[in-house]
């Protein structure tokens, strides 16, 4: 795991982190299951159009159901590991008081944002219980879901990172160790 | 509710808020504040987001990009160019450009590009007559050319966005592939003219069997491009083929692939995937408002006011990518601009097909200049050299890619040839 942690920590302070890690590591798991899904899903499609001539409709719909699933339970992923893009010139030059000051503001901004996604997107899901996929069946409410489990997961992620100033290596470091590994 | 969106957007990203947060919460406070439009819109346009069935392209073309990584095919592809070409002024540098093309025609992506070649190469060029800033700089710029030459991940998701064929996009990205890369051997060549490097990346020359296994990998993006320019297969579709090819090769031909690298590709994949998916769907709330403004009819008449002649709004556009490029990774740049880029380009006439072709080439230059270059950093931690030095030897090939632009810009054929 990208992390480092502050002197002296707690025991209350290790089990949240590491209960965050291993939410993360969940949720990555599940993203990756979901890519698998979603390639062997295409993969029938092609076999079954071009091989068996007999094209089928429900793997399309539950492809992009998976992917929706590999967005949100990854995004929570990239937002405790800091992976999102983000233009850090400016808080790159600023002495690391006022860095984490902002550091602080951008965190509550994004907590805000995930929670209004989180009520509306809940609100949203419920209103389309009534209303099913067309070649599935899956009522669109269950998926939307998704969309709400993922910012509720990436909300709480970030909150317990901002009330521990738990802090990650930043999105570029993270990407150029994995590309350098 | 313009004036919100853009004033907390530009404020959102300066104090560090991540790109796609910035767009959402931007977004967010806009309709809250400046219209009677109920909240409940954001929740939706986020699912309509995800809810694409062309979105699935971008995983699976990440995944076959992934899975060609992990199958250390650099290796191949570097000795297989060292033999073509290594024994000339500027010998290795030429290796890092052409490996880079091969490669970048594998995975599609510039980063990774950089790192696979980079770490192959870079420490034979310092042990050679180039200094680590220069053999940095040579593998930072050539890296760029993974967003160019197709399949680019980078042009899947303009396709997306602005709805031109990907397919399309691919083709007529083989040109400026080739012609850019010709062109870095060239400046290669002429920097390295008067010595001849030490070029010693395989013992013994590999038989038949062996070169035919290293072309195996190569097959890889002309099934995709044949694929999709056919209509034998739809974007999304030839990327699922290019991943069972991928895996096929990698595990039964070059038996590199292992459950370990298969399940490391899947999860870098999935990682990938997300970030650069999430910002999409952030990025159609913001879309939403702008749209529900007329922002881009209103910054087309703005440039139509100015001048309606193609070539000036073409330099226009250049100076706006480079810039945007600069401080932007090329995804939030694509997504951020390109809705109303391509509806000012389209109304001066310009083709969007040619128009996406060159905003690839334009941000892929942002790849390798600071401070948002990743290339740079890359190369930076492989050659063991600071980001400062690395960016000034990367500076002729900046002028290098600027020049090349200009170039499209006064002969736009060479980016629709196969229109």
């Amino acid at each position: 795991m990208n992390t480092k942690d502050h002197p002296a920590p707690s025991s209350l302070r290790r089990s949240l982190i590491s209960f965050c890690d291993r939410v993360a590591a969940i949720c990555h798991v599940i993203a990756a299951i979901a890519i698998g899904v979603m390639l062997s899903l295409v993969v029938i499609q092609v076999v079954f159009r071009y091989v068996l001539n007999t094209p089928i409709g429900w793997t399309q719909e539950i492809s992009v159901f998976s992917l929706m699933l590999a967005v949100m339970a990854g995004m929570a992923v990239a937002v405790w590991r800091a992976e999102h893009f983000k233009v850090s010139v400016i808080a790159d030059c600023l002495p690391s008081v006022i860095g984490r000051v902002l550091g602080f503001i951008s965190h509550l901004i994004t907590i805000t944002f995930l929670s209004v996604v989180v009520w509306f997107s809940y609100q949203l899901a419920l209103r389309a219980m009534w209303q099913v996929s067309p070649t599935t069946g899956i009522p669109v409410g269950y998926v939307q879901f998704f969309l709400t489990g993922g910012c509720l997961v990436a909300a709480f992620l970030l909150t317990v990172k901002t009330v521990l100033r738990h802090d990650t290596i930043s999105d570029q470091n993270a990407v150029i160790a994995e590309q350098v590994s | 509710m313009i004036e919100i969106l853009i004033f907390t957007f530009i404020v959102f990203l300066l104090i560090g808020v991540p790109v796609a947060f910035a767009l959402g919460a931007a977004s967010t406070l806009a309709i809250y504040f400046g219209s009677h439009i109920p909240l409940l819109v954001v929740a939706q346009k986020m699912f309509q987001g995800l809810n694409n069935f062309s979105y699935l392209a971008i995983p699976l073309f990440l995944l076959a990009g992934a899975l060609m990584y992990e199958a250390k095919l650099s290796e191949r592809l570097v000795s297989m160019a060292g033999r073509l070409i290594g024994r000339r002024p500027g010998g290795l540098a030429n290796v890092a450009t052409t490996s880079s093309a091969f490669f970048g025609a594998i995975s599609g992506s510039a980063p990774a590009t950089t790192a696979a070649v980079g770490t192959v190469l870079i420490p034979s060029m310092k042990k050679s007559s180039y200094t680590a800033a220069g053999s940095g700089a040579v593998v930072a710029a050539s890296g760029a050319l993974g967003l160019i030459i197709p399949p680019s991940i980078t042009m899947v998701i303009y396709g997306v966005i602005s709805g031109v064929s990907i397919g399309a996009l691919f083709i007529n990205g083989i040109v400026p592939g080739i012609l850019l890369t010709l062109a870095i051997c060239m400046l290669n060549w002429w920097r390295g003219r008067k010595s001849v490097d030490d070029v010693n990346l395989e013992a013994s020359t590999p038989s038949p069997a062996e070169r035919l296994k290293n072309l195996a990998a190569l097959l890889m993006p002309i099934i995709i491009i044949v694929g999709i320019y056919s209509g034998v297969f739809t974007p999304t579709e030839s990327a699922a083929v290019a991943c069972v090819y991928g895996l096929l090769i990698g595990v039964f031909l070059y038996k590199s692939l292992g459950l370990t690298e298969i399940k490391r590709a899947f999860m870098s994949t999935a990682a990938t995937t997300a970030v650069i998916m999430f910002l999409m769907v952030c990025a159609n709330v913001f879309a939403f408002v702008i749209t529900t403004e007329r922002v881009p009819q209103i910054f087309s008449a703005w440039v139509m006011s100015i001048t309606s002649d193609p070539t000036m709004v073409m330099l226009m556009m250049l100076g706006l990518l480079i810039v945007v490029g600069t401080f932007l990774d090329n995804v939030s740049a694509l997504v951020l601009l390109v809705p109303t880029l391509v509806a000012i380009t389209s109304a001066v006439g310009i083709d969007p097909m040619y128009f996406g072709v060159f905003t690839i080439i334009a941000l892929a230059v942002g790849q390798f200049t600071p401070p948002v270059g990743l290339n740079l950093y890359i190369a930076a931690n492989i050659a063991n050299e600071t980001v400062e030095k690395i960016s000034v030897a990367v500076l002729p090939f900046v002028a290098l890619y600027i020049t090349a632009l200009l170039i499209f810009v006064a002969f736009p054929n060479l980016l629709t040839l196969f229109s």
